[in-house]
This record gives structure tokens, C-alpha cells and sequence, in this order.
């Protein structure tokens, strides 16, 4: 199985009645395709409520894909979609000086965006799971953190990665697990708030 | 993939340090993105903006024993999905491959001549801009800047680890951008898919009749004609005869580069086809023009300004036999 | 049962032991699971400058008001989207792809595509669907192409290439 055929396999789960499967999709690609929406929609706000759409519509549209791209180009394809229907519906077209202006860097657009974020709390959360995230990572003993960078930054699969850390495949599928739950160890008191809300 | 990664940074390592007394450092930066373009697996989104509009598409692009295989797809507009090989190019419809277009030459091309280069050192003022990032990765971002306005000034961002251009930017008057692709998401190495390529292979036209152009179909040539006036440092890199879709009698298209850009003149019989044969049209950073002169419709086509195609274009002339 | 969870995400497990894993995951409100939590370090790792918060719950509870999506069964029914889908695809003309996409994404999204943003130069100074065969012969030898490599290319095939016949 590949990255890919998870995809699928949810998604064939979805076409079969299991709406919770898509549930999965949505925690997988919330923030790649909300990345990709702010780039076409500036408001931070806005950006969130067409995400929001551009998932509601692609849960009506499942019936129809037939597996014959990736589900992620798919979804990006909705994703755009929505967000161009969502500038024409406003009278207002994707932002052509900036993010695309030459001259614009992506830092500058990424400075913009902490500013405008309508409530402090998000932001602030936002900065904080970051921060634990990276601080927990460097924390990590060296085979965990290369493990787990090789998996999610580099996407080698497991078997490349015994042949880079020189190890079975047993010991990778080991290490990026306990790299992982080390992170959400110190990220779940975080997320859990004492409201029962989530972030 | 991780070996290849750190292969790039040697090469750059190499190269600069060789050439650094001789030459500038701006154009050392172009063989490496010409060599990692080729030679990188690397899987990403990016937006082609170009005349007020702009265009999503997704790229995969894999190395095998084969040679080079590369994916598009558009993720706006209509849909499209265009799979490019060994020169030649396929559209993917209804899980079959439609071959739409043959381009025999291009894989013979080779990337970048050293007489590019010097050209290019001549024409542009290279320049290093600083860093910058792009699509979550650090790029070094380097100016071209022509020394006339008889051209476009080219900006491009490329990622220091791996040599891969990042975005890339042509700009006209006034620094107003003409044209530019930008990543936005970007994976280099790694896990690729690389499931269509076997679709590709298995697929198994190559050699179909039909839309397939043979190595007859081009053909080196004198023609005979010539442009008088051209940028300076432009100078003649290809001559040809080619047969074009549509077309009766074989087109002779000459090509001129000054290193970074490129102008071709075709000149073929006028069938009187054509009704506006006096029009100048463009795409991005690319402009057209075309005209009736005696029983010839010329077309010259660039990555030029407007001004420049048409000079070009009223200065050929038949100085053959 | 976490470290399963993790080698499902990262493609490894078998089809049936996936199968299995994934009627097991229970979502507990207020609580983020374990799939959740390991997605979102590695958005993370790769994304740090565009983290918001988890929209999922906001989703879920709009998805309590669609239907249950489910694809059509049976041979029939599978074989006349494709062939929708061939003829639209084939003739490539603008307006056959509206029609097309109506079929795959909720109709509201469908009429809008064809409203175009204004261009900045007008319509009659771009280049033409006839003229795109020289802008094609003319890439295979400029230099900019190769820098750019499939990227550029994309240039000949941009939507504005494709006209009704």
C-alpha cells in the first residue's frame, strides 16, 4: 500500500456509507488545502470558510471520482474552484499584486496573515502548537527525529529509510511511531481544553 | 533521492568555485537549475500567472532507466492532463493515451550550450538578490537584467539545496510582471507516484502512425532568408524545414537566442488561409506577429517585447537564390 | 492500536489489516484522536507558517445536514459516466467542459466557470487557438523552456490555447 492507496481506500469507504472516513480525509488535508486556498484568499477567516466549502462540496462530489487522478489533485481542483467562485461571488479577483507580484516574498505574506487573524486566541494557539511541536522534536533522541524527518519532510518510505539509517524496517516503523507519540504527548494536554472545546 | 540531494549541493559547491574568477556567479546558478530540472524527481503544485489570469497544475516529474517522465495536470479551468517523454507528448484521456503532440527535437536539444552562457553574460547583468523563501524552502534569488529594452528582464528563485527553480518571473516595463510560475507546495525526492509511468510505458504507441512526427519531418537548412535586424547578441542557433499540422508546404523556421530568450522567424507560401495577417498577439511573455510580404505570410514569435518582434519582422528579407 | 495508526498513515499496513484498523477508530468528541494528532505534527514539520486550527468539528457538524453519498453500484450506471466523460474530454471545447464538470461538482459551482476574468489585454490581441502550433515549435528551441522545464511548458497548453472549433 502507498500513501495514495489509503486515499482510496477511504474514499471507496466514504462511497460505501461511512461518512466518518471522510472525517479522516479532512484531518489529512485540512491545512494543505487551507495553504492553498490562502493563496487566492487573503482573509484568514474567509480563507477557513471556504476550506470549510470546498470539503462540503468534494463530500458531494465523491460519488463521482472514479480514482482516475490522486484524491489530492482532485481535492486541490475543488478547493480552487470554490475559492475563485467564492472572489467572483464577492466582486473581487485572486490577488494578482500580491502573493504572485514578483517582488512579494512569501515571508512578507506569511507576516500579513498573523496579523489579520480575526481572534488572538487562535492565533496564539496556532504559535504555540508550532512551538511545542519543535521544541518536542528537539528533545527527541537523534534516530527518532531522523526517522520521523525522513518520513514527513523527505517521504521516504519505510523501507528507504531502513536503507538510509542502516536498520530493519521494524526498527523505522518503531521509531517514527515513537516519535510521533512523543510529540502528542506533550500536544494533547494543549489541544484538550479544559472547556471540552476544541481548538 | 537523499544521495541526489546532496550530489546538487557538491555540484554547486563545484561549480562555483571553478568558474568563480571567470565567471559570474549568476550564470553558474543556471546550468545547476538546468541540470536539476532534469535530473531531480520532485512532485508539487504551481500557479502560472500570466495576462490578469492565472492557472493551477500540478507537475510530477521522475527519472528512470527510460529517461525522463513528466505529468501535468491542470487542477483549474478545464481539465487537462498532458504526460511528456522522450520528446514527445501525450494526453491523457479516458484511461488511454492520445498522443497530441510531437516535439522530435527537444530531447535532442542539449541544455544550456557554454556558448549560451557567454552569450547570456554579454546581454543580461546577472545579479544576486538575497534570499528569500518560496513554497517553504530557501531560495537564492538572481536578476537577469538585459542591457537594452529590447528584451525582458528574467527573476528567478532557486532552492539552494537542491538547484530546482522555485518560481520564476519575467518582467516587462516598468518592472511589471509579464508572466511567472510559482510553486506553492513542493516535494523533492522522496516517495513519488510513479504509477503512470508504467501506464505510459504499457501504453506502448510509440511508434504509431499518425500525429508522430519522423526525423524526416525536420530538417536542417539554408533557406536563404535572413533578419537584418536583430537585439544585440541575439545570434542564429537553428535553421530548419519543418513540416506543421495543417500545413501543405513545409515551414522554415530560423531560430535566434540571445541565451535566455529566444525569437523564431517562420516564413512559408501564403495559402491565403489567413484573413488578419497584419496582427501582433501575445501570451504572457510571449509575442506574435505575423504579415504578408510578397507571396510569404511570416511569423515571428518571442519571449520578447512587442517592439522587438515587429522590428525583427520588418527586417527579413530573401537573400538567396 | 496507536502505532497501527501510525503506519496506516504512512501507506504500510496491508488493505485488510487496514481495513480492520480503520472500522476500529472511534472519535470521541472533545478529544483529538491519535490520526488527527499525528497529521497535524507532520503539517507541521512541512507547513509551520500555515497552521490554523482543526476545522473538522465545524465540518462534521455541516456534513449531519448532507445525505449519505454513495456511489452508484452496477456496470451500467459506471460505464456511462466514463463515456460522458470521453466525449466531453475529446473535443476539448470550453463549453463541453462546463457541461462536463457539472456532472462531477455540485451544480452551483458549474455556471460560474464560465465567467472569466477580465482580462487585461483584450480578447482579439491573444494569441489564438490557430497561432498555438508556432508558440509550440518555437518552445522546443528557447532556452527559457529548458530552465523551466515542464512548468513552461504549460504555457502552450493554457486554457486560453483551447477554442470552440
Amino acid at each position: 500500500m502507498t500513501d495514495r492507496d489509503v486515499d482510496q481506500q477511504l474514499v471507496e469507504r466514504v462511497q460505501r456509507g461511512d461518512k466518518h472516513a471522510f472525517d479522516l480525509l479532512v484531518s489529512k488535508y485540512q491545512r494543505k488545502l487551507g495553504r492553498l486556498i490562502s493563496r487566492f484568499v487573503r482573509d484568514p477567516a474567509e480563507a477557513e470558510d471556504v476550506t470549510q466549502d470546498a470539503f462540503i462540496k468534494a463530500y458531494r462530489a465523491l460519488p463521482g471520482f472514479r480514482g482516475e487522478s490522486a484524491f489530492y489533485t482532485w481535492l486541490y481542483r475543488i478547493g480552487i474552484n470554490t475559492a475563485k467562485n467564492h472572489l467572483l461571488a464577492n466582486k473581487r479577483r485572486a490577488p494578482t499584486s500580491t502573493p504572485f507580484d514578483a517582488e512579494e516574498s512569501e515571508s512578507f505574506e506569511e507576516a500579513s496573515l498573523l496579523r489579520e487573524v480575526n481572534t488572538p486566541e487562535n492565533e496564539l494557539m496556532s504559535k504555540q502548537v508550532v512551538g511545542v511541536v519543535q521544541a518536542s522534536l528537539q528533545q527527541l533522541p537523534e534516530d527518532l527525529r531522523s526517522a520521523l524527518t525522513l518520513r514527513e519532510i523527505e517521504g521516504l518510505s519505510y523501507e528507504e529509510i531502513a536503507v538510509v539509517m542502516n536498520c530493519p524496517i521494524g526498527t523505522v516503523r518503531s521509531r517514527i511511531f515513537r516519535a510521533r507519540e512523543a510529540v502528542a504527548e506533550n500536544l494533547r494536554p494543549l489541544l484538550e481544553t479544559s472547556k471540552g472545546k476544541r481548538w | 533521492m537523499r544521495l541526489l540531494v546532496v550530489f546538487c549541493g557538491l555540484l554547486l559547491a563545484v561549480v562555483t568555485n571553478v568558474y568563480a574568477e571567470e565567471r559570474p556567479v549568476g550564470l553558474d546558478w543556471l546550468e545547476v537549475v538546468a541540470f536539476a530540472g532534469h535530473q531531480t524527481d520532485y512532485s508539487g503544485v504551481f500557479v502560472y500567472q500570466y495576462d490578469n489570469r492565472d492557472e493551477t497544475s500540478s507537475i510530477i516529474h521522475v527519472t528512470g532507466s527510460n529517461g525522463e517522465y513528466e505529468k501535468l495536470e491542470s487542477l483549474d479551468g478545464p481539465k487537462r492532463e498532458i504526460i511528456r517523454h522522450d520528446g514527445e507528448v501525450w494526453s491523457y484521456v479516458n484511461h488511454k493515451m492520445v498522443q497530441v503532440e510531437s516535439q522530435q527535437g527537444r530531447s535532442s536539444f542539449p541544455s544550456l550550450l557554454p556558448e549560451q552562457l557567454s552569450a547570456l553574460s554579454a546581454n543580461y547583468q546577472a545579479k544576486l538578490l538575497g534570499m528569500e523563501r518560496v513554497a517553504g524552502y530557501n531560495a537564492q534569488v538572481i536578476l537577469f537584467q538585459p542591457k537594452d529594452n529590447l528584451r525582458y528582464t528574467h527573476k528567478i528563485w532557486v532552492h539552494t539545496d537542491s538547484g530546482l527553480l522555485l518560481k520564476a518571473a519575467v518582467l516587462g516595463d516598468k518592472n511589471k510582471v509579464a508572466e511567472q510560475y510559482a510553486f506553492t507546495q513542493l516535494q523533492i525526492g522522496g516517495k513519488i507516484d510513479r504509477s503512470w509511468v508504467k501506464e505510459c510505458d504499457s501504453a506502448g504507441l510509440h511508434g504509431k502512425p499518425g500525429l508522430q512526427q519522423s526525423a524526416k519531418d525536420i530538417s536542417p537548412t539554408n533557406s536563404g532568408w535572413v533578419a537584418d535586424t536583430l537585439p544585440s547578441g541575439f545570434k542564429k542557433t537553428m535553421e530548419i524545414q519543418r513540416k506543421m499540422r495543417g500545413k501543405h508546404a513545409p515551414v522554415t523556421q530560423i531560430v535566434y537566442s540571445d541565451g535566455l530568450s529566444a525569437i523564431s522567424i517562420f516564413i512559408e507560401p501564403n495559402d491565403q488561409d489567413e484573413d488578419d495577417v497584419d496582427g501582433l498577439s501575445s501570451r504572457g511573455a510571449v509575442n506574435l506577429y505575423h504579415r504578408i510580404m510578397d507571396q510569404n505570410l511570416i511569423t515571428v514569435v518571442g519571449e520578447v517585447p512587442p517592439r522587438t518582434v515587429m522590428q525583427v519582422l520588418s527586417s527579413v528579407r530573401y537573400n538567396g537564390k | 492500536m496507536k502505532q497501527e495508526i501510525s503506519v496506516l498513515m504512512d501507506g504500510e499496513l496491508f488493505e485488510d489489516e487496514a481495513e480492520s484498523l480503520l472500522d476500529n477508530i472511534k472519535r470521541d468528541a472533545g478529544i483529538p484522536n491519535d490520526w488527527e494528532i499525528y497529521h497535524l505534527i507532520g503539517d507541521v514539520l512541512r507547513q509551520p507558517e500555515h497552521i490554523h486550527r482543526d476545522l473538522s468539528t465545524k465540518i462534521r457538524e455541516r456534513m449531519h445536514d448532507e445525505p449519505t453519498v454513495l456511489a452508484p453500484r452496477g456496470r451500467a450506471v459506471k460505464q456511462r459516466m466514463r463515456t460522458i466523460a470521453l466525449s466531453a474530454a475529446a473535443s476539448l471545447v470550453a463549453v463541453g467542459v462546463v457541461a462536463w464538470m457539472s456532472l462531477q461538482i455540485s451544480p452551483e459551482v458549474a455556471p460560474q466557470m464560465a465567467m472569466q476574468q477580465p482580462a487585461l489585454r483584450p480578447a482579439s490581441m491573444q494569441i489564438k487557438a490557430g497561432s498555438n502550433d508556432y508558440l509550440i515549435a518555437h518552445q522546443e528551441f528557447s532556452p527559457g523552456a529548458d530552465l523551466n522545464g515542464g512548468a513552461s511548458y504549460i504555457r502552450t497548453v493554457s486554457y486560453s490555447s483551447y477554442e470552440a472549433p
